[in-house]
């Protein structure tokens, strides 16, 4: 049982539907194609090193997903819950074009 | 000030900003005590780049009482020397004697007692008017700290868990004082664990629980990341742990959590090696008490307490009337009243009275916030009726 879990599960099960709100990170690739995805996943790491971060937990995982998004006109729309997650400030600092949506 | 010849009086000062910023700790007393030992031992072996050298108010004019300034970083060019001989070597010189013509020593004392004053220049620090005016200033205060013998024990007991360390930017939340918000982290999804982390309010009262699946999926480490995020945040490491106690408190703590949780359905000596190695890396442990019928019994079992235990009702429990949490106080007793209680499960905010009402210390959320469409407002709600101020924890110290 997971710690918010009570007597009320059935009622939260309805909340937690209605609290995917997540964004969208829309970020346009320096290059088209896996080139474009391999650069981008070297400047991420980059981004970490160089400023002395704790990587983010999810990075496998980040990889995969990065490697197996779809382009749409340049762009990788990417998932996030919060505008100023580290995403962004990655995209910011390294002068990568984006834009953040709400989700369709 | 006190006539005692051997008493040692000792000062401390940080003023101004970087990279000039003035540190001094000095120590005064009689030339025949333990200062005058140190001074004459301080002068007859210098130590290379940090030779000491007597203050002067001028060339051929040194100040009154005899004061050796000794340089904290090594000197390592005639640039740093310049610095520490020039611009602050004047304004110490010059604030021990301000410090007599005011009457915080008396002239009596002038020729009795010897100062010794550590200083600290920035290799960095370039602005000579700075350095002059902060090392003035950061003396002056030091020597009359040292005098009136500041700060008491009072004053250092009453400060120490609310003050924050000037390069360090945060502080260690020693859960001293309740009630607290603990928000449980049980998804397993690090960018949306990283959009809640962000959004919950800047308070001293939360607790961040990196849940039991959270790290199962990311491994201990997340709690580092966690505290990337939040530094001054305290982050609970729920690893529920049944066997191998002082190994996995031990990599919690590695991990920089400081509050580790275990089960207490483990081995009797599985919990207590975990207690003790959490004492090791100074983390807070915690028992939780999923499923185990009788905590009170399990805790009377145990040579060392947890320094939490979170009551974890399970449903069955719940639907029995009056069965909330009534056993807080033996839980408190047997752990000689020197323990934190924590209540988990179906908390919401119309509850929040209720279970501090029923002596709960620290409040268990999860989705009734990390659920909610305003994560921000959700937490918020639950801080304001357990009557907790919201924001404290950037409190900068100015006022002595």
């Amino acid at each position: 049982m997971s710690k918010g879990e009570g007597e009320d599960n059935e009622k939260e099960k309805v909340e937690e539907n209605e609290a995917v709100f997540h964004k969208k990170l829309k970020i346009k690739l320096k290059e088209k194609g896996k080139e474009g995805r391999l650069i981008l996943l070297e400047d991420y790491l980059d981004y970490f090193i160089r400023g002395n971060k704790t990587l983010p937990p999810d990075f496998p995982t980040f990889v995969r997903e990065i490697m197996g998004l779809d382009e749409r006109e340049g762009f990788l729309h990417i998932r996030i819950w919060h505008e100023n997650s580290e995403l962004v400030d990655f995209a910011t600092t390294r002068g990568y074009e984006y834009k953040i949506d709400t989700y369709d | 000030m006190t006539d005692e010849r051997d008493e040692l009086l000792i000062g401390e000062a940080l003023v101004g900003e970087e990279p000039e910023i003035a540190h001094i700790d000095l120590i005064i007393g009689s030339k025949r005590g333990a200062a005058g030992a140190a001074f004459a031992s301080s002068i007859a072996q210098p130590k290379q780049g940090h030779t000491p050298i007597l203050g002067v108010i001028r060339p051929n004019l040194p100040t009154k009482p005899m004061t050796l300034i000794v340089p904290k970083v090594s000197i390592r060019n005639l640039a740093d020397a310049e610095k520490v001989f020039g611009p602050a070597q004047s304004a110490i010189a010059k604030a021990i004697a301000d410090a007599v013509e005011e009457g915080v020593i008396r002239k009596s004392q002038a020729e009795e007692f010897v100062v010794i004053v550590s200083v600290f220049i920035h290799p960095r620090g370039k602005d000579y008017q700075r350095i002059y005016r902060y090392n003035y200033a950061a003396t002056k205060l030091a020597l009359s700290r040292a005098v009136e013998k500041f700060p008491n024990i009072d004053k250092v007991l009453e400060e120490k868990d609310k003050s924050i360390h000037a390069m360090i930017g945060f502080r260690i939340n020693n859960l001293k004082k309740p009630p607290y918000l603990e928000v449980a982290l049980d998804i397993p999804d690090w960018r949306r664990v990283e959009g809640i982390v962000r959004a919950l309010p800047k308070s001293d009262a939360i607790i961040i629980e990196a849940g039991t699946p959270l790290i199962k999926r990311y491994g201990v480490e997340v709690v580092q990341k966690i505290h990337q995020l939040r530094p001054e945040t305290v982050v609970f490491a729920d690893l529920k742990t049944l066997d191998t106690g002082n190994l996995e408190a031990r990599m919690a703590g590695d991990a920089t959590a400081d509050v580790v949780g275990f089960s207490g359905l483990a081995p009797v000596s599985t919990m207590e090696k975990f207690i003790e190695e959490c004492k090791k890396v100074g983390a807070l442990s915690l028992m939780d008490t999923l499923n185990v019928q009788n905590p009170v019994k399990v805790l009377k079992k145990l040579k060392v307490t947890p320094d939490i235990v979170e009551l974890h009702r399970a449903i069955d429990v719940e639907q029995v009337k009056g069965s909330e949490w009534r056993n807080i106080g033996e839980v408190r007793k047997v752990c000689g009243n020197n323990v934190l209680v924590a209540v988990a499960g179906g908390i919401r905010v119309d509850k929040v009275e209720k279970a501090l009402k029923a002596g709960a210390d620290i409040l268990v959320v999860g989705r009734a916030i990390t659920a909610a469409k305003d994560v921000t407002g959700a937490a918020r709600a639950f801080l304001q009726r357990m009557g907790v101020e919201e924001v404290d924890q950037f409190r900068v110290m100015t006022d002595f």
